[in-house]
């Protein structure tokens, strides 16, 4: 009969209990010996932000996260919330000299592993961003889903903000990004447009913004965006533009549309606005065209027109109102950012790359020349689906509603 | 001469032994010697690599041999 | 040799499935993203192929020879000094593989998980932990394989569901843009971990039932080629063109897994799972090492060559490569073709010696009374 290593068991009561302490022992082992660490003596960093500082250095600034409030919270004296984080800065010549100058002035060891927001200031966008993804990238501890903004100013500000409704501007910036209106770019995002054969890639802009009466308190908000080419910021995109080139993107979630008909008064408004985009690109006769098919479809929730929407006629005309709405903003933002600047931030490139890899492969290093040649057709249906919870319009008589 | 190292494994050289003193004892010498030959060649190259990271080795004869293949298909 | 212990079709199939594709998921999707891009996921059915002619050749031999296993027959078809020559070779690549296995291992572990642990001792613990399981005897081992091999794939099978919301059919196209070239090329790296299967020949002497052999083997092949495939369809489609440039593609798109909000760095469940497989991997070569190793030096016995060779193991472990980047240029470029060499032609040769060698034995007879027969 085999045994575990060759000696006879059964022999002595010590030889037989060895083999349970053995056992016990490897327990301990579980936890890892030189990679354990309490949780006490880690920081977890929450957000991180990277800034130009001087002599062309990066200062690199992390929340970091104080565990010591929340448990605390029964014993709070005085007016004031106590901040449930802390900002420190440090300057080095790339993030992970920084970071080890930071390590310093923190008695607990830095921890990446939460940190879902990366900020970078706009000085240091303009300069160039490629070289500090490398390390997030690189890492093991930087997860590659964190999401990725360009801060208007110094990042190290937005870090430094007390929200009011989020814990910490952190979380504030990152459920603003989970809910859509602006865009929302992760790591793995980011690394790809820089990597593709656009060469362009486009980030959120988060800006402070200070509420009327208490002129102190910042918080954070979504700003459009910014466009980047090469990995060095080129312009910006207000809302409405970021909003077109979301529609183009296949990105629009939840939203609201504010659309007004021709010869009509008053605006009709939308929402939710549920859309899909089909990005197909056409090369005939060496003419290279995409055509962009959006399909989009909405209830109303205001109406501050005189016309019965419920009348088939009516809300036909409406629909056209929306479409035509939808083109505008579209095409708007293709004139900006198509012959404006340049930058193919919807990814055409990857299409033409998939559909035709031998003509494409033949322009790839010509991308930015050939990208404001292309011909871009749109191809819009919209329909309105339900009229909401009233059918004419509220606080107008009968009387003056248009019927047809 | 890195004699901390040396020592370490000559210790798990001679733990190894001690484990299989007993069933070595009742085994032919066909098999203590097969034993001694592998646990010396084990412990002779432990030693020299601790010295020498880099000991060239059969990595080092595997990419001479397919040198060839490798170049032909340009993998790399 | 001890009393013959004796082990089911089903224990072997399940033994020598994770030494297909346990470690095959590390570093070699992307060595086969940089040949093949986005037609990646094409490359395991073709280096499959080696994997069925392997399984093939190894149960043929197994047919002339049974109870015996490739180092003890070797010599009686090609003569005792060729057919130590042969065991010696295969043997030696073994000790190589394995070193190299347990390589890979450690540098993930210590690279991506226990960044300070010294790798000495992620090695050491799991060459112990595989001899001690060696040690124990073959059933043990196939009841090992047995139980851990069913988790491992559903876990395995339900993180490759969980990865769906995040995949882009996208990242498909275009496909064979290059044509059908680079899918071979992606191949090159591959084939080898398929020819692993000669483990087969060491553990075919124990089976119990005899003719469910060959299918048993092929069903094995078969399923790891399944098993890659998926994987590297799903490392594609969750990240796209980043593959080559990744150390560890599979284990970064694992971690794209996000839900709700909570659900997300699932690391840690992923690596359990994994070294769970990996274990079964280096004990399986482990024991056909030791084995194949006192076959060879026609000892009674193999287990007490089990602890040197263990110590052999963890030596040549780093003897392999330097650094982690000369070993995943080894993989790329010798590993591969290597194992082949060793693991599928050698039997390839013995078989059709050995087929010629029959030939010879039956013909004389027959020309002496009726004209050969043509076979």
């Amino acid at each position: 009969m085999a045994d575990q290593t060759g000696q006879i068991g059964g022999e002595a009561l010590l030889v037989k209990h060895w083999q349970y302490l053995f056992l016990i022992c490897s327990l301990l082992l579980l936890t890892g010996c030189w990679d354990r660490i309490e949780l006490n003596d880690v920081a977890i960093v929450t957000a991180a932000g990277i800034d130009r500082g001087e002599h062309n250095e990066i200062e690199l600034s992390i929340q970091v996260f104080i565990p010591r409030a929340l448990s605390g919270g029964g014993a709070m004296q005085g007016g004031g919330l106590q901040s449930i984080t802390l900002v420190r800065s440090a300057e080095g010549v790339n993030i992970a000299d920084a970071m080890s100058k930071i390590q310093m002035k923190i008695p607990r060891m830095i921890f990446w592993g939460h940190c879902k927001v990366y900020l970078y200031g706009e000085a240091i966008a303009k300069s160039g961003i490629t070289e500090l993804v490398d390390y997030l990238a690189r890492h093991p501890e930087p997860r590659n889903r964190a999401f990725m903004y360009v801060s208007k100013g110094k990042a190290a500000d937005v870090l430094k903000v007390a929200p009011e409704i989020e814990r910490y501007s952190a979380e504030t910036v990152r459920e603003l990004s989970g809910l859509h209106v602006g865009m929302e770019v992760t790591l793995i995002d980011l690394l790809k447009m820089l990597k593709g054969p656009s060469k362009a890639a486009i980030l959120p802009i988060i800006s402070l913004y200070a509420t009327k009466g208490s002129e102190s308190k910042l918080n954070p908000y979504l700003m459009g965006s910014a466009v980047f080419k090469e990995g060095k910021m080129i312009g910006q995109l207000t809302e409405r533009m970021t909003r077109g080139v979301m529609w183009v993107r296949n990105e629009i979630a939840a939203t609201t549309v504010t659309v007004k008909a021709k010869n009509e008064k008053g605006f009709v408004s939308l929402n939710p606005i549920r859309e899909t985009t089909k990005l197909t690109p056409v090369i005939q006769n060496g003419k290279w065209k995409m055509i962009v098919a959006i399909e989009t479809e909405g209830d109303l929730i205001q109406n501050g027109t005189n016309l019965n929407l419920v009348s088939p006629d009516l809300l036909h005309l409406m629909q056209v109102a929306l479409r035509k709405d939808i083109e505008t903003r579209i095409k708007r933002t293709l004139q900006h950012v198509q012959h404006g600047m340049k930058a193919d931030i919807f990814g055409f490139a990857t299409q033409f790359h998939r559909k035709y890899p031998k003509e494409f492969a033949a322009v790839k290093d010509r991308w930015e020349e050939k990208f404001p040649t292309l011909d871009i057709e749109l191809k819009i249906s919209s329909y309105i689906r339900r009229p909401g919870l009233i059918t004419i319009p509220a606080g107008i008589p009968e009387s003056e509603v248009r019927q047809k | 001469m890195k004699w901390g190292a040396i020592l370490g494994i000559s210790l798990i050289v001679g733990l190894l032994i001690a484990m299989e003193w007993n069933s070595l004892c009742r085994s032919s010498w066909k098999t203590r010697v097969a034993y001694a030959v592998l646990v010396l060649a084990g412990w002779f190259i432990a030693i020299l690599l601790v010295h020498n990271p880099d000991l060239p080795g059969m990595t080092q004869v595997l990419e001479v041999i397919y040198k060839p293949i490798t170049t032909f298909l340009k993998i790399n | 040799m001890q009393e013959k212990q004796y082990i089911t079709a089903a224990q072997m199939g399940m033994m020598i499935f994770p030494v297909m594709v346990a470690t095959a998921d590390l570093l070699v999707p992307a060595t086969t993203a940089r040949q093949a891009q986005q037609d990646m996921w094409m490359s395991p059915m073709v280096a499959s192929l080696v994997g069925f002619l392997t399984v093939y050749l190894v149960f043929q031999l197994h047919k002339l020879f049974p109870d015996e296993s490739i180092i003890q027959f070797s010599g009686k078809i090609v003569g005792t000094f060729l057919g130590k020559l042969c065991g010696l070779l295969i043997l030696f690549d073994f000790l190589y593989c394995n070193g190299n296995i347990i390589r890979q291992y450690g540098e993930f572990i210590v690279g991506s998980f226990l960044l300070e642990t010294p790798v000495l001792v992620v090695v050491s613990s799991i060459v112990f932990l595989c001899a001690i399981t060696v040690r124990a005897g073959v059933e043990v081992l196939a009841r090992t394989a047995q139980v851990f091999v069913p988790i491992v794939v559903v876990l395995y099978a339900a993180l490759l569901l969980l990865m769906i919301p995040f995949m882009k059919i996208d990242n498909l196209f275009p496909m064979l843009e290059h044509g059908v070239i680079p899918v071979l090329r992606g191949a090159y790296t591959p084939q080898g971990w398929f020819s692993e299967v000669i483990l087969f020949s060491f553990v075919l002497p124990f089976s119990a039932n005899e003719e469910k052999g060959m299918r048993t083997g092929m069903v094995t092949v078969g399923m790891g080629m399944l098993a890659l495939t998926s994987i590297n369809l799903s490392t594609l489609l969750v990240l796209g063109e980043e593959v080559p440039y990744m150390t560890y593609p599979f284990y970064s798109a694992i971690q794209m897994i996000s839900y709700a909000d909570f659900f997300e760095n699932i690391d840690s469940i992923v690596i359990a799972t994994w070294v769970t497989g990996a274990f079964i991997k280096i004990s399986i070569f482990y024991f056909a090492l030791a084995l194949g190793t006192a076959q060879w030096l026609r000892l009674e016995d193999y287990r007490p060559i089990v602890l040197p060779l263990g110590l052999l193991l963890v030596v040549f472990s780093f003897w392999v490569a330097p650094n982690l980047s000369q070993l995943a240029t080894n993989i790329q470029t010798i590993i591969g073709i290597q194992m082949t060499g060793y693991f599928t032609l050698i039997p390839l040769c013995l078989w059709i010696i050995a087929h010629l060698r029959k030939k010879k034995r039956i013909d004389p007879p027959k020309t002496m009374t009726s004209p050969p027969a043509k076979e």
